[in-house]
């Protein structure tokens, strides 16, 4: 009696102690993210986020950012008397992520198949799929060019770089992960989600969330833009005339006057 | 995170600061030079480095004001600008500007609106860049021929004859010229209904008007026009920024810094080239611009699609 309540409270004392806490947090559903809150300041560049966290043994890893979806419209180009492109006619897709960035350690399609990946919302066809349902043919069409030009901006990816499997000596793999939210990552909450892939299936292990917001001076300046338009613009001029006619006055000094 | 990157609130982007200062030193150096704007110019180059068009084309004409204000600056203290031509060109451009945008509202409601001015914009370019180059070229040429005595007197032009037939004339000093007050004001109001349609300050389409038009001499036309644009452009950048939110402050101020610089800069580089010299110089950039122009026009475009909210 005495020997097993003593090995209860043996137990109990290593079920509280720091030491098993920090192994229990790199078990499989743990994510630790480097920034959970950034401030867009008047020298941000976009940002490099690291990412942390823990897959089952014998399992790839996908980590996906995205954002909110968004209404997008486009102008579409079409060839007019057969001679010139010119921007004619529009599109529209209802919902759009902000942000798109899915980072594999394999090949997506080496994961699981494309039903999978496609319930998982993972990867480019499953955005397709989801995206164009309810945007047209036109929409389903021209989906490539809208990738290629929010590839240019940085706001999606979908590639096998800046991410790293190390395993654990438990058997766990321990997954880093580098991913950016470029300067044009509009304010917003952004989810974090860490995919473990085995023998073609794929389990969501962990979910964190990235807050972007602006900081004083940017949103000082955004809110005047956009309340106080007029105010704004005046004083715009005035500081191009000021900057001008300093400039203009600081040249000149020393020189002789109109001739 | 990009190196010296500076973040536009407006522009919902950031760029690297020299970048812009440089775009700004150039065509500020443009302004100085030429007696235009460079909205032509820097409105596509912001556009290629990722600002949105809407925001290119406002911030732009804001840094647009401090050049030419420099610029003007600069060519007053010199003697050559004309402020009483500028008037008249103003206050005709501003009755033309009203007339151009009341016949974009008519093209975009009859669906032709985009057509009509990427064909009038290659149209003019490449006509002025043309007219401009071979009139240069010429008169480099003729220069060194001499003048035989006993040639007969040419007969002035028609052109000429219909000019000076104009009533309400009167002395413009600084231009050297004498002539009827209705030739600037219709002259402004063309000029003002072609900058509407294609959206521009106008000094490139002002530039060969106050030359092969009016018959200024260059350096009076540089200053001239520098004068003009700079209320132009003040009225679009409050307007814009008024109706439509799309002045960004912060890019239009490191703008304005690099050209206000150029401005000077190209003032002073002008006074040491000749008239014919500089035509030459303005006629291959506007030439250049068209056949960029043509280039994208008649190309296949690599991507399809372009955000809403386009120049």
């Amino acid at each position: 009696m005495r020997k097993s309540v003593s090995t209860l409270f043996l137990l109990l004392l290593l079920l509280l102690s720091p030491a098993f806490k920090a192994k229990a947090q790199n078990r499989p559903g743990k994510l630790a993210l480097q920034s959970d809150h950034l401030s867009i300041g008047l020298f941000y560049g976009g940002q490099d986020i690291q990412l942390k966290a823990v897959i089952p043994a014998g399992s790839d890893a996908v980590v996906r950012v995205t954002g909110p979806d968004e209404p997008l419209e486009f102008k579409k180009k079409e060839k007019k008397m057969d001679l010139i492109w010119m921007n004619e006619g529009e599109v529209l897709y209802k919902k759009v992520p902000s942000l798109f960035l899915i980072h594999s350690s394999r090949n997506l399609g080496q994961l699981a198949a494309a039903a999978t990946l496609e319930n998982l919302r993972i990867g480019y066809e499953a955005l397709r799929a989801r995206v164009i349902s309810d945007s047209g043919a036109t929409a389903g069409a021209l989906f490539g060019d809208v990738v290629k030009l929010k590839e240019k901006d940085g706001l999606f990816c979908c590639n096998q770089e800046e991410i790293s499997i190390v395993p654990q000596s438990g058997g766990d793999r321990e997954v880093f992960c580098s991913f950016r939210l470029p300067a044009k990552t509009p304010v917003g909450e952004y989810t974090v989600d860490v995919f473990g892939f085995s023998g073609g299936k794929g389990l969501l292990l962990a979910s964190g969330k990235v807050t972007l917001d602006r900081g004083p001076t940017i949103s000082f300046i955004t809110s005047m833009a956009a309340e106080h338009g007029l105010l704004y613009g005046c004083l715009a001029v005035g500081v191009a005339l000021v900057a001008g006619l300093f400039t203009g006055f600081i040249f000149g000094l020393g020189k002789g006057g109109a001739h | 995170m990009m190196h010296f990157a500076i973040y536009l609130p407006v522009a919902g982007n950031s760029e690297n600061i020299f970048i812009l200062l440089g775009l700004g030193i150039a065509v500020g150096l443009l302004s100085g030079l030429f007696g235009v704007g460079g909205g032509f110019l820097l409105t596509p180059l912001l556009i290629m480095i990722g600002i949105p068009p809407t925001v290119a084309a406002a911030s732009d004409s804001n840094q647009i004001v401090a050049a030419s204000t420099s610029g003007t600056f600069a060519h007053a203290r010199s003697g050559t600008v004309d402020f009483k031509m500028g008037l008249l060109l103003l206050a005709g451009g501003i009755v033309g500007g009203t007339v151009g945008v009341r016949l974009i509202q008519l093209l975009r409601a009859s669906g032709d609106a985009n057509f009509v001015i990427t064909v009038t914009y290659v149209v003019m370019l490449g006509s002025i860049g043309v007219y401009m180059f071979y009139d240069s070229v010429r008169a480099l040429r003729s220069k060194g021929e001499k003048i035989s005595s006993g040639k007969p007197v040419k007969r002035p032009s028609i052109y000429a004859r219909l000019v000076n037939s104009l009533p309400w004339e009167i002395e413009f000093q600084r231009s050297g010229i004498r002539l009827s007050i209705l030739m600037p004001l219709l002259l402004g109001a063309i000029v003002g209904v072609l900058s509407a349609i294609m959206g521009v300050g106008g000094g490139f389409i002002m530039v060969p008007v106050m030359l092969y038009l009016l018959r200024m001499p260059m350096h009076v036309v540089v200053g001239t026009s520098l004068f003009q644009i700079l209320f132009t452009c003040a009225n679009v950048t409050v307007m814009q920024s008024w109706m439509n939110h799309t002045v960004d402050i912060v890019l239009a101020l490191i703008l304005l810094i690099g050209s206000v610089l150029g401005a000077q800069m190209g003032t002073h580089i002008g006074k040491r080239l000749k008239a014919d010299q500089l035509k030459i110089l303005m006629s291959v950039l506007v030439l250049a611009v068209m056949v960029k122009m043509l280039v994208d026009l008649l190309g296949t475009p690599e991507i399809m699609l372009s955000l809403k909210g386009g120049h």
